[in-house]
């Protein structure tokens, strides 16, 4: 395959790295109920992936004639 | 008796690059230079040529084309009007040659002059002899990078001989339709076909094997003439060439610019189906992509749907064949325009106007189809449901913005991976052995995540996999500060937590992230 997209890796992309965190309990509290909501969300926008993906017939018999 | 005396060659014209010479060139017993000049296609190659400096033309007469002489034996030779068959090729250079030193280099009089007229090599034009569709197999450079931005990667390099001189071009072929035995869309394969052979094999056929190939098993009315073809015949011409048609319908929420990118990335020349303001159902071949260092839009699907921030929000423009406009024409991603219902994801404004107003036409992209190989059978759609989860999933860290992140997703080949990671200063050097040694499937989903501009997680999936059993085999984390951050989440103890990421993530997709997360 050709994959010779002429984009370059700067080095100063892999210099500099994310302080560790120093996280707590509150944000323990916080974090889990981020991650609640976002499995809901998470399960309408994989459906909606999975649903957008469907091939209609209407659309297999659609003419390209220009 | 005496022997017959050998043919007569046809004289060689060199011409400095004027609109009146390119357009005598192509000229023809039906068309004048003026009506030449009128044609759209014509018109545009002049201002292309012009755009990459030609400087001068070399007209090889009594040229016999391939895919011409199969279009005339099926379909030309058997009209009452006596068509000729051969055509004419016009060579491109930028540096200004005289026909004197083309002899030389040909005669191998002058090696110097000879690699001055290679490095100057522009590509070809095939003139066709006939009334309308004129511009037959068309070779040309593409633009310069300009740093990077410009990106055509469904091209391949081309060989030209012109008077025993060897002569190469990085291109991809384009011709007009001529809509006898070819129509858009076969145009539009036959294109993608010079490619996918480069990729896949296993041949690229003429455009009337590819409207036998495409009515072979469903016609909607009679092959030839051909006026256009349908989805279903697009697919059958595909088939036919031993791949695989992959049909991606261009809904609200699909990450369009993404999704087209992640494809031509790997050198995957895309179909894409548009509706023309106003003119119709249109196709063209996709064949690169311009990507800018920052974001261009906020969004690249419809206001009130969802999707993960992707590269696609980086690309201003594609680049594709359009039969009816020419080689490598831009096409520049627009937001839909109000009033189009929130239907489409983004829109194309290229080279289509109004003939009354002038005013440019909106394009509305209707699908993608992807020639591939048999087994890249792991779509780009189902590898996205597995990174939507996992950015969902970093999203619940504490002053985590949606903004900061960004998803690259392309597919690769195994041997174009390890080319790519030998390179790339993001993995140390225990990864870059590790991923070295490793066996891994033929072809790969490569998605890389960029936090805040840095490349800190790679992730690579099986494309030949089966998408809803975790496709994805390998986990290399760049930043030590985003990779904890991860493992403190999914470490979480919180009531419900646990649960809620199995959920989430899958407990299998959970252990192998949990596994990469910890530290070393």
């Amino acid at each position: 395959m050709n994959t010779k997209e002429s984009e370059r890796y700067p080095a100063a992309e892999v210099a500099e790295q994310a302080p560790t965190p120093r996280f707590d309990g509150e944000d323990s509290t916080e974090a889990a109920a981020k991650l609640r909501v976002q499995v809901g969300h998470a399960r309408q926008v994989v459906a909606d992936i999975r649903k957008s993906q469907v091939v209609s017939r209407e659309l297999m018999q659609l003419e390209f004639n220009v | 008796m005496s022997a017959p005396a050998p043919p007569k060659a046809p004289p060689c014209e060199v011409l400095s690059f004027t609109s009146d010479h390119f357009y005598q060139s192509l000229a023809n017993e039906y068309l004048t230079e003026i009506e030449v000049g009128a044609k759209p296609t014509s018109a545009y190659l002049y201002r292309y040529l012009t755009d990459i400096h030609a400087a001068t033309i070399v007209v090889e007469r009594e040229y016999t084309d391939g895919d011409f002489l199969d279009d005339f034996s099926v379909y030309y030779s058997r009209c009452f009007h006596n068509y000729a068959r051969r055509c004419s090729r016009l060579h491109f250079f930028d540096a200004a040659i005289a026909r004197d030193q083309i002899l030389a280099a040909a005669c191998g009089a002058d090696p110097a002059q000879l690699e001055r007229i290679q490095k100057s090599y522009l590509g070809f034009i095939v003139a066709r002899p006939l009334p309308q569709a004129i511009i037959g197999r068309t070779v040309l450079k593409t633009y310069p990078e300009d740093g990077g931005r410009r990106n055509y990667t469904a091209t391949r390099k081309y060989s030209a001989n012109l008077y025993g001189i060897e002569l190469t071009v990085t291109s991809l072929a384009f011709q007009e339709q001529d809509t006898v035995l070819a129509a858009c869309a076969t145009v539009s394969l036959w294109s993608a076909f010079h490619k996918t052979k480069e990729l896949f094999g296993p041949h690229s056929p003429t455009p009337a094997d590819i409207t036998r190939a495409a009515n072979s098993v469903i016609y909607n009315s009679r092959p030839i003439p051909s006026h256009g073809l349908i989805v279903e015949q697009i697919c059958s011409a595909i088939r036919h060439l031993g791949l695989e048609p992959e049909v991606v319908p261009v809904m609200k929420n699909t990450p369009l610019a993404s999704l087209l990118h992640g494809h031509l990335k790997a050198g995957i020349p895309v179909i894409l189906g548009i509706r023309i303001e106003g003119v119709g159902l249109h196709a063209i071949t996709l064949n690169g992509y311009s990507k800018q260092a920052d974001r261009v839009r906020q969004i690249e699907v419809a206001q009130g749907t969802s999707c993960i921030p992707m590269t696609g929000l980086r690309i201003d423009e594609f680049y594709a064949h359009d039969d009816q406009i020419g080689p490598f024409a831009r096409m520049a991603v627009r937001p839909p325009p109000a009033g189009s219902g929130d239907e489409y994801p983004i829109v194309f404004e290229g080279s289509w106007q109004d003939e009354s107003t002038g005013q440019f036409l909106t394009l509305y992209p209707l699908m993608a189809i992807l020639p591939v190989y048999h087994k890249i059978r792991v779509t780009f759609g189902d590898i996205q449901v597995w990174l939507t989860n996992l950015h969902l999933a970093l999203l619940s860290l504490p002053k985590a913005k949606d903004t900061d992140w960004e998803w690259d997703l392309f597919l690769t080949t195994t041997n174009d991976l390890k080319a790519a990671v030998k390179i790339d200063p993001a993995f140390d050097a225990v990864a870059r052995e590790q991923i070295m040694l490793a066996q891994h499937p033929r072809f790969v989903w490569r998605a890389t995540l960029r936090y805040m501009g840095r490349n800190v997680l790679d992730i690579f999936g099986d494309a030949t996999g089966i998408a809803r059993s975790l496709p994805i085999y390998a986990i290399h984390w760049h930043d030590d500060g985003v990779r904890s951050r991860l493992h403190w989440l999914l470490t979480l103890t919180a009531p419900g937590a646990q649960d809620d990421l199995r959920d989430l993530l899958t407990p299998n997709f959970l252990a192998m992230l949990l596994e990469s997360t910890a530290a070393s």
